[in-house]
């Protein structure tokens, strides 16, 4: 008679001879069970892919400060008549929305908690004349009352990683890894990254929100490598950069099985040293779909299902 | 000898064993990762088997209102490309830019160069609650796997969008079944769409839809409406994509 855990034992021993990753390559059709023990070994070693989310503790904001969230634009996109074919930045003109519902970045002012604390606390004293310069005029008009135009109230592409800076903002992100690309799927507006492995930049790049990202493993970290930028992004809002922009992250799976992103951005047209910061998320539910454009979708909504 | 076929006897056995017992699925399913785009644009949907779009009276007179809209070239008239939203399904796969299709046991993803539009599909037999989810421009999608063909069922869409380029509409109530399978020894992906809307067309009705391998492209992933996209002249019939 065969015990159960026998087994088990001894389907896993046969499984794990059939399965061996390095005996199968990555586009020979596999079957759908033995795919399963495959893409954990061997397209996904470590289990980067499915859903994450900041930390809730990280969304709950500062006690007694504004609420946590950085909703897109602080108020949403234009309120105003459908623009034209041109988009949303085309024949639709400037927001048309009210005052905002809270400042970006979750309170606006100096370093000292809150929404983006982290990379707002990295880039003191680190910000060359023009981007400081910038970065006030940024926190005076939210002190003001008004709404500076950012990428966020337009419905455009933050920086990158920017959707991972958030922080406070519920929305979440799904990771999808293969052995040749990992890919960034944010719930916030659809954006994606595809971060494409063991491969080199190419010697010309179009300059692009998101930029050109390479990544390679490290034993358990994705190193990845971005560059060819726009300048029409922020490292965190207020907080400009130049085309000369290289972001390197490194991310790794903790003990707690939280997602750790080390964040280095390096641009000498802007910053006089390197900005050093590390994001964290957790596993998280499947997210609904958000539109910017449409205003869709509040963060508060996303919350009953996590 | 006779230990040599009892062990093989065994073996055979104990693989049978465990294929049971753990429930692995044995049929063998392709690969369909990979940049596709559609063979040739085609800006209106047609039954498969040439009949007349099975339209209700309400169906009707919603088509030909879209159609009269986008005859006058207003800027209202396509409003999920005058405002850059998601175009939906199937119309997301009308493009005559290229998608990427990722292929997990647990999750099928469509990412869509076109405005970045993407749809993450759980391999599972059960939708999520609608209770907890609003209804979507690119609809909720579940998949899986019968043989070589992957069927993927999508619903809980907004009325917010339309079938195809020509204006086609639909209510809230789609319902659209594709079956994926591989062609042309993986140089082509087919994809059989089922239509279902109770408001808009009396009965379900069938249409098919072929992709091209784009094995020498990268998707770009800020192909931002309304900014500089791919130069798309080599699809077949993309001069009448607007």
């Amino acid at each position: 008679m065969i015990r159960k855990h026998t087994l088990i034992l001894g389907c896993t021993a046969l499984a794990s001879l059939w399965l061996m990753p390095a005996q199968l390559p990555a586009q020979t059709p596999s079957s759908v069970a033995n795919a399963t023990a495959v893409k954990a070994t061997a397209a996904d070693p470590y289990g980067f892919s499915g859903y994450w989310r900041e930390p809730r503790q990280a969304r709950r904001g500062p006690p007694g400060g504004p609420p946590a969230g950085r909703p897109p634009g602080a108020g949403g996109p234009p309120n105003g008549p459908p623009p034209g074919a041109g988009g949303p930045q085309g024949a639709g003109g400037p927001p048309g929305g009210g005052p905002p519902g809270g400042p970006p970045g979750g309170g606006g002012g100096p370093p000292g908690g809150g929404p983006g604390s982290k990379v707002r606390a990295a880039a003191t004293g680190k910000l060359l004349p023009w981007v400081e310069q910038r970065y006030q005029a940024y926190n005076a008009a939210l002190a003001a009352q008004q709404l500076p135009v950012t990428n966020a109230n337009q419905c455009l592409p933050w920086a990158v990683p920017g959707i991972g800076i958030p922080g406070g903002v519920a929305y979440g992100m799904n990771i999808v890894a293969t052995p040749t690309e990992v890919v960034f799927l944010y719930e916030l507006d659809h954006q994606a990254r595809v971060v494409y492995l063991n491969q080199q930049h190419p010697a010309k790049l179009k300059p692009s929100y998101f930029g050109h990202s390479v990544g390679h493993w490290e034993g358990s970290t994705l190193v990845v490598d971005s560059v060819g930028f726009n300048d029409k992004t922020e490292i965190f809002d207020g907080i400009s950069h130049t085309a000369q922009l290289h972001v390197v992250e490194r991310l790794s799976i903790n003990p707690a099985g939280r997602l750790e992103d080390a964040v280095t951005f390096e641009d000498a047209g802007a910053y006089k040293e390197a900005i050093k910061f590390t994001d964290m998320f957790e596993r998280g539910a499947a997210f609904q779909e958000y539109v910017c454009a449409e205003n869709n979708h509040e963060a508060d909504l996303a919350k009953p299902l996590l | 000898m006779q230990h040599s076929h009892s062990l093989k006897l065994a073996t055979v056995t104990t693989l049978l064993l465990c294929t049971a017992s753990s429930g692995f699925a044995q049929t063998v399913v392709p690969d369909l990762s990979g940049v596709w785009s559609i063979g040739r644009y085609q800006a209106a949907l047609k039954p498969t088997d040439s009949s007349a779009l099975p339209l209700t009276a309400e169906g009707k007179t919603l088509y030909a209102a879209n159609q009269n809209a986008l005859k006058s070239k207003a800027a209202t008239a396509d409003l999920t490309t005058s405002r850059c939203l998601p175009h939906g399904v199937p119309r997301s796969l009308l493009s005559p830019y290229p998608y990427n299709l990722y292929q997990s046991p647990t999750q099928i993803t469509f990412l869509h160069e076109a405005n970045r539009a993407f749809r993450l599909i759980a391999v599972t037999d059960k939708h999520a609650d609608p209770a907890n989810w609003d209804p979507s421009f690119m609809g909720e999608g579940i998949a899986h796997w019968e043989q070589d063909t992957l069927v993927i069922e999508t619903t809980n869409f907004n009325d917010k969008t339309w079938l195809d380029d020509s204006g086609l509409p639909h209510s809230d109530q789609l319902r659209v079944t594709e079956r994926l399978r591989l062609r042309d020894k993986g140089a082509q992906l087919e994809d059989t769409l089922t239509i279902e809307d109770p408001i808009v067309f009396t009965h379900a009705w069938t249409t098919s839809l072929s992709f091209r391998r784009r094995s020498g492209i990268q998707i770009i992933t800020d192909s931002i409406c309304g900014e500089a996209r791919r130069d798309v002249s080599d699809v077949p019939g993309a001069k009448a994509f607007r």
